[in-house]
Order: structure tokens, then C-alpha cells, then sequence
């Protein structure tokens, strides 16, 4: 029966059917192979629903307004202005500006996705002009937006914690040192590519135009210490935050930006439904599928499997890490994750490793599949925003990916990395 | 049936609109309600769930209709349009008996929900499952006109916003 499940699931994936229908029929194959303890098909609509009827989810659509609202409202557009006039003068400037900028937003809007779109529209076809290597400007971006589910608020992180029954604040904030970590790096990894190309720097930008950018930008330089001070300091949960910056949004671009007509906002408001209908769906999908995994108990398969190699946890969730790596090479993150943490939550229990560390490091390792090949989807996005070729793209990409995986193994090396932030969290 | 269809779109759209918009106001209320001043909702959170579970099954109906998925589409690289158009028609073929399936456990799980009360609300828990009957009566119709459109030689095209 399990041997059906998952051969039917890889193959309809593989034809490209859609991943939520993939883990229903798969589940549905499943359910009416099941001989032993045979079960009626009720229970796949049933765990469906009660997959998403979760109230820590309602912060997803929540979320993904907050940053819609951002991109249509102007926010985005002066926190590159901002970062502009702050590392202008730095040589190959635009590399930088791309990942202060989405440093920046990853405090607020949560997807990667979101946030590659929003920055690559603008700066892609700048650095293009500038005479940047094309390659280079998709994946300097590519590389920025991945901040966006490392950095609080994220929605993997609340996908992670509603599987795992985990804290979804501790979780945030587990994401807080590697963000910084990463975002370090790749400023690091633009200043070594500029220099040895030579890439031109702007006018670098006297104190008073540094001061103008930053009062223009202020109200969106507000929202992240909005949100993610809110949360930390207990005046607000992590879903109040949610509606606050979408309320905070869409006041700023209609009553100060001025760049946002109310007459758009149903198609907004719609897009956001239907963007978070595509992350919850398969939240949904996933629930019929997991509960048949545990039926069959793949996870004591599984625990046997790589507790045979070795019963160190740091050793077992290297495994696991590069185990999720491969994962990442063919699906997304989101459906690798609702596939296989239910799977492994066991084995990390199991070995005593942090449930904290252990959410951050799954977290961090799928999302770094959005950046390698062959399915890296914000490459893809890039090269679709940018008009880059996908080639080029992923060849820049190579130094960020390197450093990302550095990061993720010194989460995985130093737990402090991950559990100290959350350890403040009373 | 064009006309029709178009209608249902946007009606579908604003309601997916509006539902984000209750979740807005239902969150924002707890907050109101807990620093400025008393707002006499029982379970904010209840509602909230409800509004959630309706924006999962209606939202992606939306998104059935725009042509948006999540999908591996290594094999679209590979293979030829006229491949494609096949392998897609073949992909909605299979979905409708699952969409189908959907309907009916789904109405079973309904009306098994509608005699459990959830609590400080008025409501049922059939209300939150009949979210999943619906929606998957709209993908039904939706699967079956992208389906129709592929047998004609129109290969759908993702939308970028819904129509509103």
C-alpha cells in the first residue's frame, strides 16, 4: 500500500499534476488499497479540513496583503530609494542596494516570492543598464529575496510550527541570526564580485539627501519594527501583527504615499485570497497524506533507516539535511515540507535535538531549494521578472547558494545560532 | 454561458475579496478589544477559522480559474506543445473524478458537522465543512470549461490578477 502511495505520488507529480491534487489522489489510492484496518475515503475531506482550520494560519493571507500593499503602495519603491542614497557609493552598488532592500521588507512580508517580484522589477532592468553582467543582476536578487522566509515574519516558519505544534514567535525569531548571517555574506559576496569586474558605483550621497531618503522612507522603515516589535514585546500576537501591517500598509499608501488608488484594492484584496489559497490548499492536501504516512508508519521506517547509520543527533540531522537538499532539487519547499516534517518530527524527538533547531534548519534548508537547480523558483521568477536568461542566472547564483549552505551548516553545527533569540522569548 | 461564467468569476472574486477583508477586521478586533475598549464578539477566533477554511477552498477555486498551480514542470520543457495540450487534458480528466469525490465525502462530512455547535458562535461545524463541497463544485465547473478550452486547441494562460 505504501509502496502505491508513493510510487502514484511521484508520478503524478512528475507529469505535473498539481502537488495539493497529487497528495489527495495519491491518498485516495491509498485509502482504497488499505486492506488492513480499512477505512472509508471520509477521512480525506475530513482531514483536510481540519488541516487548515487552524487560527495561526489566518496570519498567512494576513501576511501576504501586507506585502502586496507594500509593492502597490510605494513602500517598496523608497526602501530602494533609501537603500540607494545608504550604499550608493559602494562599488557595484545595485548588488547591495537589492539585498539591504529585501533585508528590509523580509521584516515584513514573509515570501520569497513576493519579494523577489517586488525588487526585481525595478532593480533587475537598473543594473542591467548600469552594465552589470545579466546573470549576475537575477541572481543578486534572487539571492535577496530568499531573506524573506528566513527573516520574521515567515510563512514557512508558521506552516512548520502548525505541523509541528510548535511555538510560531520562538520560530521567528530562530530565523533572526542566520537572516543577519546570510544577508552579511551576500553583501560580502557583491563587494568581491564588483570589485574583480569593476562594476561602476553611483555619486555616493552627502548626509542631508541620506537624511531626506530615510524621513521619505520612514514610514516603511517603521513596519518591520511594528511587527516584529509587537510580537517580541508582547503588545500584540503574531497574527494581530499580521493585520496590523496590512492595516498600517494600506494606510501609508493611501493617506501618505498617495501612490494607491482605492479603486484597486478588490483586485488586492482578491489576489491575496487567491495566493493564499495556493499555500493553504496544499496545507490541506497534506493532511490526508500525512495521516496516511502515519498510518503506515513510514516515520518508524524512516527512524530505522538513518538511526541505523548513526544515533548522534548532529550526525542524523546532517542526514536529514542532506537528505531535504535532495528533496529540494525536485520539489518546492512548502510541499516538501508538509510531505516530510510530520515524517521526521519523530526522529529529531526521538534523538533530543531542539524542536526549535530543528524547525529553523528544515526552514532554512528548503529554502534554500528556491535558489538551486534544477527547480530553483525564484530563479525561474528572476528570469521571468528580469527577462534574463535561466543560464546565466543560475551560474551567478552558485556563490550565494555556496554561502547559504555554509550558513545552514553552522546552524545545524551551532545550536545557539537558532535557540539563543527564542531562549529570551518568557 | 459566457456571460454566466463571467459573473460567476467576479462574484467569486468578491467574495474571496471580502473574506480577507472579515479576517482583517475580525483579527484587528481582538486587538481592539483587548487595549482600547470592549467589542461583544464572543469567539473572534472561531470566526476567524470559519473565514479561513472558506478563503482555503474558494481561493483556490480562484486560482483553478486563473490557471495558477503549484506544479513540478520539469516535463514541460521536454515536450512539444501538441504533447502538452494532451497531458493536460489528461491531468483535468483525472482531477474530475477526484474533484467529484471531494463533493461527495465531503457532503457527508457536512452533514456530520451540522449537528456539532462551535462554540460562541451560532454556528455549526457544517458551515466551516460545506466550504469544501463548494469549492469543489466550482473547480468541478472550472476543470470542466479549461478542459473544453484544451479540447479546442486553447492552451490556458496563468492570470496574473482575478478579475474584479
Amino acid at each position: 500500500m505504501l509502496t502505491l502511495l508513493f510510487v502514484a505520488f511521484l508520478l503524478l507529480l512528475i507529469v505535473g499534476f498539481d502537488v495539493g491534487f497529487s497528495m489527495i489522489l495519491a491518498s485516495l489510492l491509498g485509502v482504497l488499497g488499505k486492506t488492513e484496518r480499512a477505512v472509508d475515503a471520509t477521512i480525506i475531506p475530513l482531514t483536510m479540513i481540519s488541516y487548515v482550520d487552524s487560527y495561526a494560519l489566518v496570519q498567512i493571507p494576513l501576511f501576504i496583503l501586507a506585502g502586496e500593499l507594500m509593492n502597490r503602495g510605494g513602500l517598496t519603491q523608497r526602501l530602494i530609494d533609501w537603500a540607494s542614497t545608504l550604499v550608493g557609493r559602494l562599488r557595484g552598488s545595485l548588488g547591495h542596494v537589492s539585498i539591504l532592500t529585501n533585508f528590509v521588507m523580509a521584516g515584513v512580508s514573509g515570501s520569497a516570492v513576493a519579494d523577489a517580484v517586488a525588487t526585481g522589477k525595478p532593480l533587475i532592468p537598473a543594473m542591467k543598464n548600469a552594465g552589470y553582467d545579466h546573470g549576475y543582476a537575477g541572481a543578486v536578487i534572487a539571492a535577496g529575496a530568499l531573506l524573506g522566509p528566513i527573516i520574521p515574519p515567515s510563512i514557512p516558519m508558521v506552516v512548520y510550527a502548525q505541523i509541528a505544534s510548535q511555538s510560531v514567535v520562538k520560530l521567528f525569531m530562530a530565523g533572526v541570526v542566520p537572516g543577519v548571517l546570510l544577508a552579511a555574506g551576500f553583501m560580502v559576496i557583491c563587494t568581491l564580485v564588483a570589485n574583480k569586474r569593476k562594476y561602476p558605483r553611483a555619486e555616493a550621497a552627502s548626509l542631508r539627501e541620506q537624511v531626506q531618503a530615510t524621513g521619505r522612507a520612514g514610514w516603511a522603515l517603521m513596519m518591520p519594527v511594528i511587527v516584529i516589535g509587537g510580537i517580541r514585546f508582547g503588545y500584540m500576537t503574531d497574527t494581530e501583527a499580521a493585520a496590523v501591517a496590512a492595516l498600517y500598509a494600506l494606510a501609508v499608501s493611501l493617506l501618505i504615499y498617495r501612490d494607491f488608488k482605492p479603486g484597486a484594492l478588490p483586485q488586492v484584496l482578491a489576489a491575496t485570497g487567491r495566493s493564499s489559497a495556493l499555500i493553504l490548499f496544499l496545507l490541506a492536501a497534506a493532511g490526508p497524506f500525512s495521516w496516511l504516512v502515519a498510518e503506515s508508519q513510514i516515520n518508524h521506517a524512516i527512524v530505522g533507516l538513518i538511526g541505523g547509520i548513526s544515533t548522534n543527533p548532529l550526525i542524523v540531522l546532517l542526514l536529514i539535511n542532506v537528505l531535504l537538499l535532495i528533496v529540494g532539487c525536485v520539489i518546492e519547499p512548502l510541499p516538501a515540507m508538509v510531505i516530510f516534517v510530520p515524517t521526521l518530527l519523530p526522529l529529531g524527538a526521538q534523538l533530543g535535538i531542539d524542536p526549535i533547531q530543528f524547525g529553523a534548519v528544515i526552514v532554512l534548508n528548503l529554502m534554500i531549494g528556491l535558489l538551486h537547480p534544477p527547480i530553483g523558483l525564484l530563479l525561474f521568477i528572476v528570469s521571468s521578472v528580469g527577462r534574463v536568461p535561466i543560464g546565466p542566472v543560475m551560474r551567478e547564483s552558485l556563490p550565494f547558494l555556496g554561502w547559504a549552505i555554509v550558513v545552514l551548516v553552522l546552524a545545524i553545527v551551532f545550536p545557539p545560532i537558532t535557540t539563543w533569540l527564542p531562549g529570551q522569548i518568557r | 454561458m459566457h456571460q454566466a461564467l463571467q459573473w460567476l468569476d467576479r462574484g467569486l472574486a468578491w467574495f474571496v475579496a471580502a473574506l480577507v477583508v472579515g479576517l482583517v477586521t475580525i483579527v484587528t478586533s481582538q486587538l481592539v478589544d483587548r487595549h482600547f475598549f470592549d467589542i461583544p464578539i464572543q469567539a473572534p477566533d472561531q470566526y476567524a477559522r470559519i473565514g479561513l477554511v472558506w478563503l482555503t477552498f474558494l481561493g483556490f477555486a480562484l486560482a483553478i480559474r486563473g490557471n495558477v498551480a503549484v506544479r513540478v514542470d520539469i516535463i514541460d520543457h521536454m515536450l512539444p506543445p501538441a504533447a502538452r495540450r494532451w497531458v493536460g487534458m489528461a491531468s483535468d480528466l483525472i482531477l474530475l473524478p477526484v474533484l467529484c469525490m471531494l463533493v461527495v465525502k465531503g457532503w457527508t462530512v457536512f452533514e456530520v458537522g451540522s449537528g456539532q455547535i462551535i462554540l460562541g458562535t451560532p454556528f455549526t461545524a457544517g458551515l466551516p465543512n460545506a466550504a469544501l463541497v463548494a469549492g469543489a463544485v466550482l473547480m468541478i465547473l472550472y476543470v470542466g470549461v479549461r478542459l473544453v478550452a484544451r479540447w479546442r486547441g486553447h492552451e490556458p494562460v496563468p492570470l496574473e490578477h482575478p478579475d474584479c
